[in-house]
């Protein structure tokens, strides 16, 4: 008990112990895998073009993979005005980066003269 | 000798790099096991510093040149001059975090940088880095701050420009010598205000001597800004992607740890020296804490936001780098506004004081999952020749270990059980949530978007069918960028699976060294 309490991270709401996460971890793949070698499919063929991954019909392998450019494609889009504003001020210039600690000193000499800090 | 280790845990790895040269020249075994003793050292000294400052939540202070150095106490002094070293908790943090991470980078550095003449150049600046980072972590005098971050300023530039296989490493170099000198310029602007009105560089004495006028808070302000710009705080945040994916990535994993040397520096000047929000309301804590708070949230967000449209690997983490740091923010954040907001002991007690550790723990966890996800892009980049995701297919074929190396850190990055960053993450989304509900589900939002850039890292570098054509080099991966690796994916294994004894050994004594709880 004692040991549990010790691997136990306990404070404020927070409980977490992630040695009994990884227990029962091992016991849950170990009747995975007790499951699969009673009732899973033995007619799988390793060998065969069963393995491979269907691409409309297309038996070119480069063309497996959809690049990477392409990945979220319909979040980058749907974000498209921020994502301008955003790339826009990662431009590589060094005057807009300086710009910006310029910018934020002054604003925080004008909030301490007004006491906000 | 014990009584010197302040000293000598600087001035060891000091003393290396000028003997690097001579070093090289009896023989480059020899130059290699050299370095090696002295960073294993360093670490020796660091860890056995633990039972005093860690596990006894003490402070050792450490008088240079004084015939014993450690019996004067600087407290005790009506006018120290001096230089003082100090090591508390948070210090030792820190210095155990860079002294880790210099570890695992000269290992991998050991045959990833090719030996062409000007290596022994580049292990003298990694030395010199290091030096930097542990001098400005331990040291309580504001000129030597300024000195040790101009040393680790001028090392990182040059290691950033140092020549590898990819395009522009002068100019990204450059860009970081132009950063740091405006960056430290301010700093010294800052130290030089405080030194006018105090007649001392003494931190301790400083902070009990501030009478916290208009002059003193323009000085918080010269010296915060530009370490949280070091350390790539929004929006100041736009040299971290161009100089992190220029570095060779060994040097890559070693900035991390500098930015959050810098982080050291903004969280000890706000704590250490303008005052204790637990002991002083003399600035507004309760803006300080939310102005840290919008900062870590617009981090996380547009850090995240921009990773996920990257086609450049080490631009991608780059940008992850910075939303991490928001993280961190966040944390600290809340626990200041916590206590500031004026309940010092049930609001404080239940969950501002846990935001704070879940800020502290989450530099750690960070500077070992980043450089490990830094070090896996160096064999990515090596074997592909590009960044360019878009070029890279099917690496699980060949590198199992870097795939198995670079799972283990996307998933700690993404803060998924049982890894470090989930230990971390939970304590600021538990304590955070009772803040405010809406900063823990920004929070957790922001980890959801990590886990989808990873995951596209992966598919495009390491699944896919194999193809041999598109690989640039066929060298096999040495034992020392294993070892480097290796180290790094067991230490947040560990610190995932033990985030108690962390959290007790080493985070609580670096928050009770940052503030005084009362």
């Amino acid at each position: 008990m004692n040991i549990i309490n010790f691997l136990t991270l306990n404070m404020a709401g927070v409980y977490w112990n992630p040695v009994l996460l990884v227990i029962l971890f091992c016991i849950l793949l170990l009747i995975v895998v007790v499951w699969g070698r009673i009732f899973f499919r033995r007619d799988y063929n390793r060998d065969t073009g069963q393995v491979k991954p269907f691409n409309s019909g297309l038996l070119d392998e480069v063309n497996y993979n959809v690049q990477s450019s392409n990945l979220y494609w319909g979040f980058r889009k749907a974000l498209d005005s921020l994502y301008k504003v955003m790339i826009h001020n990662h431009d590589g210039d060094l005057n807009n980066y300086l710009k910006w600690m310029v910018i934020i000193i002054a604003a925080c000499l004008l909030l301490i003269s007004g006491g906000l800090l | 000798m014990s009584k010197h280790l302040p000293i000598l845990i600087i001035t060891i790895p000091l003393l290396t790099a000028f003997m690097m040269p001579i070093a090289a020249r009896v023989g480059i075994r020899f130059r290699n096991v050299l370095m090696l003793m002295a960073i294993l050292a360093i670490n020796i000294m660091l860890l056995s510093l633990i039972p005093e400052v860690a596990l006894n939540f003490g402070t050792i202070f450490y008088t240079v040149g004084a015939p014993n150095p450690l019996a004067i106490n600087p407290e005790g002094l009506a006018f120290p001059i001096r230089i003082i070293l100090k090591i508390d908790g948070f210090s030792l943090f820190m210095g155990l975090i860079s002294g880790t991470v210099a570890l695992v980078a000269f290992l991998y550095s050991w045959k990833f940088i090719k030996e062409d003449g000007k290596k022994t150049y580049y292990f003298i600046l990694m030395l010199l880095m290091l030096v930097g980072m542990i001098g400005l972590e331990f040291t309580n005098d504001l000129f030597n701050f300024f000195v040790f971050m101009e040393i680790l300023s001028i090392s990182c530039a040059a290691l950033v420009a140092y020549e590898t296989e990819e395009k522009h490493p002068p100019y990204a170099g450059y860009k970081y010598m132009l950063i740091s000198a405006i960056a430290t310029s301010f700093l010294l602007l800052g130290i030089g205000l405080l030194y006018a009105q105090y007649g001392s560089f003494n931190m301790d004495y400083i902070h009990n001597e501030m009478n916290h006028s208009l002059l003193d808070k323009m000085a918080l302000i010269f010296m915060l800004i530009p370490l949280a710009m070091k350390a790539g705080a929004i929006p100041m945040h736009m040299w971290v992607p161009d100089t992190y994916s220029e570095a060779p990535a060994p040097v890559t994993a070693m900035l991390v740890t500098a930015s959050q040397a810098s982080l050291y520096g903004v969280f000890r000047l706000s704590f250490s020296l303008f005052g204790n929000p637990i002991s002083s309301i003399s600035i507004n804590y309760n803006s300080l804490g939310w102005v840290i708070i919008i900062l870590g949230v617009l981090s996380m967000f547009v850090g995240v936001a921009m990773a996920l449209v990257q086609h450049d690997i080490k631009r991608l983490m780059a940008f992850h780098a910075v939303s991490q740091t928001g993280y961190m923010l966040l944390g600290v954040g809340v626990g200041i506004a916590v206590y500031a907001a004026g309940d010092k002991g049930a609001a404080f007690e239940s969950f501002g004081k846990v935001a704070m550790i879940g800020g502290i723990f989450h530099i750690m966890n960070h500077a070992f999952y980043k450089g490990l996800l830094f070090l896996t892009s160096g064999v990515i980049v090596r074997r592909f020749g590009t960044r360019n995701l878009d070029k890279m297919i099917g690496l699980a074929h060949r590198d199992t270990f870097t795939a198995v190396a670079f799972i283990i850190g996307a998933l700690a990055i993404a803060g998924i059980p049982p890894f470090n960053g989930f230990a971390s993450k939970l304590l600021i989304y538990e304590s955070v949530y009772k803040f405010s509900p809406l900063l823990s589900i920004i929070a957790m939002f922001v980890s959801v978007l990590t886990l989808a850039s990873f995951v596209k890292v992966f598919y495009s570098a390491f699944l896919g069918p194999r193809r041999d054509d598109l690989i640039h080099n066929t060298e096999p991966i040495s034992a020392g960028m294993k070892i480097g690796m290796g180290i790094l994916c067991v230490l947040v294994v560990l610190m995932g699976l033990f985030p108690e004894v962390v959290i007790d050994v080493l985070v609580e004594p670096a928050i009770a060294g940052l503030v005084t709880i009362r």
